[in-house]
């Protein structure tokens, strides 16, 4: 089937079978390897892009189902974006990576709806991403310290 | 100048934060093919018959591999599979869609035979066999003893007898496994997340039969690993296998469910004992077994049971001990390291004594730890281990006061008016980090910068940033002229990995020491340039009024006008240490419901030399959350045929944000260096090792505030279900 | 893990969906696909077809209706939680459900009819009293949500039936949705839903519901008998507690054993009341 995607601004048109999940298209065809497998059970986050503006888990849709949509991964770039990168670096908000593009998208859409999020909503906006290294705490005061 | 102690950011961040982390599975080769196993349902059965006829048919299938294909895709050794998960063919594809179609389409004919789950009941006569060659599913046992253990417990005002045991775990590194395997008719190069490249490089060629010097091995990054990518899985063989047979590029990677079924599982120990102690709180003797629920081979479960018998007297004064450690073979997959690989087991162990003779005599859970430790070290263990330095005591009074224990347990008796549950617990730790030799090649560019090799493998512990500290001061150079790569057999001949908590101090030593030998090596030049004894600082040499600096000696040596080694390599042997410290672990109950969630954890550490406070935090933030973690949250749950009744995250909890504490490290203000050249002691460990035996007792302190009574728990993981009983009663 | 193969057809209307699914009893309709894909990628799912109702937009929506609300089959958790009119329990509920991502996804209907027995949704559409409106290739039919849930992942439709609409005839003054869980948003080790309709601090209607507690999702009548008509005041919670833990047919399962979610149908029982009613 042919579908026709924006991802980080730019238009892709691609064949794919019904069945090819979302985060295989965006990594395997289009190569935007940022987005990460990490479970089949929709359970880790690693694989969270932005689908019209909501975070979504680009393992737990298939491909066909974004036909005509607009998709944002951890390597759009813009001043939130930015912020929230530079934070996860001062603050060591990350360790061995996987995690990190998830947790990126997850912070990018709490931001993005709440520019002040307490902590309890950014524990709660990062939830659908798992982190096996961090504890987290450097996590939710990175992106505290990303808002305006 | 100096950059050690500092809080600086980590320099590995940049491509993980913009797009350009390769992890295995971002890795493409021209015509790489995908490659997948097909595993048995049942955990314990004769394989009669493997059909790939279909499958082999099938569009895009390129290969199947079964145990008629030989070594190394000597599949079911024996005639058999011995756990859930066990591989028993490999399918090659051109795509992994077509892959797991195929894999569906492999019939395998299996003769079901009773398992063994249990690894108490595993070492009773008649249980099934798990290898029949040995005739026993008792692996291996080894002794550790010393002192009078019979006359010391004879002499003891109180016994105890019971058992304690901790649950098997999914180490759960956010990335599965994987491997890429390519063989250009020269060179076998295979990218592995892996936590040791050299050892499967030698691993690979040990079995294929192939030079060392013709197996590459690249670890790119890696996605967490804890311990599970210690051992070199037969899959990482059979891939390369597959890529030489095949002539292709080939690919595994793991799903999660997968990564279920073939990862060696942590923890899985049982302590059975008896022990003496005093009315006054002094532990005289302890005499037990250590069982180790191996799995189906004995990968690691002995080692992790003699790790947990020998350190199992802790910092404490008890020298008369007997204790067996023993591994078993029962029908599940293999056990191997996990964040702390036998400490946190001892460490659990011997604290919920120390808590016991509390209970059992009502002194302070402090004061019986004052009572029984060492004052300092060095110290020899009655079971061998010689501890290296260490104020144990004072670290005790220092531990109790920066982690505010008694604030804590004045709150957690504050917030009962306020109708809360809150308990605390504590643990004293001492553990044993870093072993083998490491490897570092440091290198003098033409403009006077530095590269440093290493044969560590870090995977987000950040330590090639610490490295980069560690040589930048020992050169006396601004830390942007040091560039630290690892990750590669071809940078570095040899190294041993990451784990053990050893790679700062072993590879950083290593690092310190080669940078000292080149810059002995480069002085010799200078001398010889600038005509007379030279004195080095800041990346110059002088001698009188004459100077070089090093990117001149370089350029000289290059231009034939002075001979010198530009580049050094220290092989260093790390013997072990041993940092120690206090955990301390703040829960909320809710007493209705037998839910608890850990609010605090607050952490004493004398971990040596602290290079990095800012990664080392890091290091306590994550590590105490898993030591937590496998108390409150993951239970691996098998039926009784070894079937696993948790197979993926749906049912395995790896915590989220909304469940993990906050976390007030602390470290030594005066460190009791190592006496390797870095002073370090290793910090990865350390908070997984203290936490769990602080949320255990956390946990027992808040039930006994819920239900008016003192409880005794004996296991992780601690289930609400099970609080729920403790207070409210029921079967 | 990858999926089967099957057909897709993304539906232009509901008709057509209906048309499709009533003529192939082994597709299946796809809304958020929060729990479809899933099973679909662990091979536990085999659909010969998906059809893909998720750009109905005409199902899409949360709108006041009389005294109640009428839900769009696919109106998501994310919109339910963000909803800020009567019937209040809706984000109360949707909250508690998973994560933002799979509450970007997830849709009331396809929770409705994937039908969990730990699932969220059907306590609390039973406490509303809602009826489940389906399309089918009869045409309309509305099911009260009471004789929709037949059994573990099994309901009232029939083939080619789609849910169209929730819709709730009276939105309570007070009520709740409490869910113990193990962990964070996890499925419920018990999950109990309170309506209260309460005059002069008497109770004059309630419904209660739970989740997780047996096959399917049920009405905690005999806990409802024992506040109907009685005074508002806290003794009422403990009886509450005993009746629910009494009348529900817990099964045991990885997660918990009966006896636990039988306790817990109790504490989540007192707790929605409580809330409900503010005590």
């Amino acid at each position: 089937m042919r579908i026709k995607v924006k991802v980080n601004g730019v238009w892709y048109e691609r064949d794919v079978e019904p069945r090819r999940l979302l985060v295989h298209f965006l990594r395997d065809d289009l190569g935007i390897k940022s987005v990460r497998v990490g479970c089949d059970t929709g359970h880790c986050g690693a694989c969270t892009v932005l689908l019209d503006g909501r975070p979504v888990k680009s393992c737990n849709l298939l491909a066909v189902q974004v036909d005509g949509s607009e998709i944002i991964t951890a390597d759009h770039s813009d001043d939130l974006m930015e912020r929230l990168k530079r934070a996860f670096h001062e603050r060591h908000a990350l360790q061995c990576g996987y995690c990190t593009s998830g947790m990126l998208m997850a912070s990018y859409a709490l931001l993005r709806e709440r520019p002040r999020p307490t902590e309890e909503e950014i524990r709660e906006g990062i939830s659908g991403v798992l982190c096996r290294c961090t504890g987290y705490q450097n996590i939710v005061e990175a992106v505290r310290s990303a808002g305006p | 100048m100096r950059h050690v102690g500092r809080p600086l950011a980590r320099l590995e961040d940049y491509h993980l934060l913009y797009g350009q982390a390769r992890y295995v599975d971002d890795i493409e080769l021209p015509g790489m093919l995908h490659a997948g196993f097909v595993r048995s349902p049942y955990a314990h059965a004769r394989v009669r018959r493997v059909d790939a006829s279909e499958a082999s048919s099938m569009p895009g299938v390129v290969a199947v591999f079964t145990p008629q294909s030989g070594k190394p895709f000597d599949f079911a050794p024996g005639g058999k599979v011995r756990y859930q998960g066990e591989a028993v063919a490999m399918v090659v594809a051109a795509d992994r869609y077509a892959l797991y179609d195929a894999l569906e389409r492999v019939y395998v004919d299996y003769e079901p035979l009773p398992a063994v789950v249990d690894p108490i009941k595993a070492m009773e006569p008649g249980a099934p066999l798990v290898d029949e060659s040995l005739g026993t599913n008792v692996s291996h046992r080894e002794k550790y003893a010393s002192g009078d253990v019979e006359r010391a417990l004879a002499s003891s005002d109180r016994l105890v007898e019971e058992e304690l045991s901790t649950g098997r775990v999914v180490p759960s590194a956010m990335e599965p496994h994987g491997v890429v395997a390519a063989h250009d008719g020269r060179t076998l190069l295979i990218y592995d997340s892996t936590q040791k490249p050299h050892v499967v490089r030698r691993e690979v060629a040990r079995s294929l039969d192939v030079p060392l010097a013709a197996v590459r091995v690249v670890q790119p990054d890696v996605g967490g690993a804890f311990g599970s990518k210690i051992q070199v899985y037969p899959e990482e063989v059979r891939v390369a296998a597959a890529a030489m047979a095949l002539r292709r590029p080939v690919k595994w990677i793991a799903t999660r469910s997968e990564d279920f079924k073939v990862t060696t599982y942590g923890r899985g120990l049982v302590l059975r004992y008896k022990a003496g102690f005093t009315r006054d709180g002094v532990l005289k003797a302890v005499k037990g077994e250590v069982i180790a629920d191996a799995g189906a081979y004995d990968w690691f479960g002995f080692d992790l049971a003699s790790t947990a018998a020998t350190m199992l007297p802790g910092a404490y004064k008890v020298v008369d001990l007997d204790v067996d450690a023993v591994s078993v073979l029962t029908n599940k997959p293999p056990l191997g390291p996990y964040r702390g690989a036998g400490r946190p087991e001892a460490t659990l162990f011997i604290e919920r004594i120390m808590d016991l003779i509390a209970d059992e005599t009502g002194l302070d859970p402090v004061e019986v730890r004052r009572r029984n430790l060492v004052p300092a070290g060095p110290y020899d263990n009655p079971l061998g281990l010689h501890y290296d330095s260490g104020e144990y005591l004072a670290g005790l009074e220092r531990g109790v006061a920066a982690t505010g224990y008694y604030d804590l347990v004045r709150r957690a008796e504050a917030a009962r008016a306020e109708g809360r549950v809150l308990g605390v617990g504590m643990s004293f730790y001492i553990e044993i980090t870093t072993y083998g030799h490491e490897v570092a090649i440091v290198r003098a560019e033409r403009d006077g910068s530095f590269t440093v090799a290493v044969g560590i493998a870090p995977h987000g512990q950040g330590d090639a940033t610490g490295i980069a500290q560690l040589v930048a001061d020992e050169l006396q150079i601004p830390i942007e002229r040091v560039r630290v790569v690892w990750g590669d057999t071809d940078v570095v001949p040899d190294g041993v990995g990451t784990d053990g908590s050893r790679s700062l101090t072993a590879g950083g030593s290593a690092a310190v020491l080669a940078a000292r030998r080149l810059l002995d090596e480069l002085r010799k030049a200078a001398e010889e340039l600038l005509g007379g004894p030279a004195t080095y600082s800041e990346g110059v040499f002088r001698s009188g009024d004459k100077s070089a600096t090093v990117g001149e000696i370089v350029e000289a040596v290059y231009r034939g006008k002075v001979k010198a080694q530009l580049e050094a390599m220290e092989v260093y042997r790390a013997r072990p240490t041993f940092p120690y410290g206090v955990g301390v672990v703040e829960v909320e109950l809710d007493p209705e419901t037998g839910i608890a969630r850990p609010l605090l954890y607050r952490s004493y550490d004398d971990i040596g030399v602290v290079v990095n406070p800012l990664l080392a935090e890091g290091q306590i933030h994550g590590g105490a959350l898993q030591g937590i973690s496998q108390v409150l949250y993951e239970q691996v749950v098998y039926d009784q045929d070894g079937s696993l009744a948790t197979p993926n995250f749906a049912f395995y909890h790896v915590p989220k944000a909304v469940e993990a504490p906050r976390y007030e490290p602390h470290f030594a203000e005066t460190p009791h260096r190592s006496d390797h050249p870095t002073g370090t002691k290793g910090v990865g460990e350390a908070p997984t090792v203290a936490s769990a035996a602080a949320t255990i007792r956390a946990l027992e302190d808040a039930i006994r505030r819920a239900a008016g009574r003192r409880v005794r728990l004996r296991s992780t993981p601690v289930t609400p279900e099970e609080i729920y009983r403790l207070i409210h009663g029921g079967a | 893990m990858i999926p089967p193969q099957f057909d897709y057809i993304r539906a232009s209307s509901i008709d057509e969906a209906v048309d499709i699914l009533s003529e192939d009893p082994n597709a299946k309709a796809l809304a958020g696909g929060q729990s479809l894909i899933p099973l679909l990628k662990l091979r536990a799912a085999a659909p010969s077809k998906l059809v893909d109702i998720g750009r109905l937009k005409e199902l899409r929506y949360v709108r006041q209706a009389g005294d109640g609300l009428a839900v769009g089959a696919l109106a998501t958790h994310a919109e339910l939680e963000r909803w800020a009119g009567p019937c209040g329990v809706l984000p109360e509920a949707a909250r508690q459900i998973g994560d933002p991502q799979i509450r970007s996804m997830g849709t009331i209907g396809g929770s409705l009819a994937h039908a969990d027995p730990a699932a969220d949704w059907p306590a609390v559409v039973l406490a509303l009293g809602a009826v489940v409106k389906a399309r089918g290739p009869s045409g309309l039919r509305e099911v009260p949500a009471e004789e929709f849930f037949q059994g573990p992942y099994s309901t009232a439709l029939q083939q080619g039936e789609l849910i169209v609409e929730v819709s709730i005839p009276r939105c309570p003054p007070r009520a709740s949705y409490v869910k113990i869980a193990k962990t964070h948003n996890d499925f419920a080790i018990a999950g109990v839903a309170a309506a209260v309709w309460a005059k002069d601090g008497v109770v004059e209607e309630v419904r209660l519901a739970a989740t997780g507690v047996g096959l399917k999702p049920v009405r905690l009548r005999k806990a409802e008998e024992a506040i109907r008509g009685r005074k508002i005041a806290g003794d009422l919670l403990a009886e509450v507690a005993e009746a629910a833990s009494r009348e529900v047919e817990p099964v045991s399962d990885v997660r918990a054993s009966a006896e636990y979610r039988r306790a817990m149908a109790g504490v989540a029982a007192r707790r929605a009341l409580r809330r409900a009613l503010g005590l």
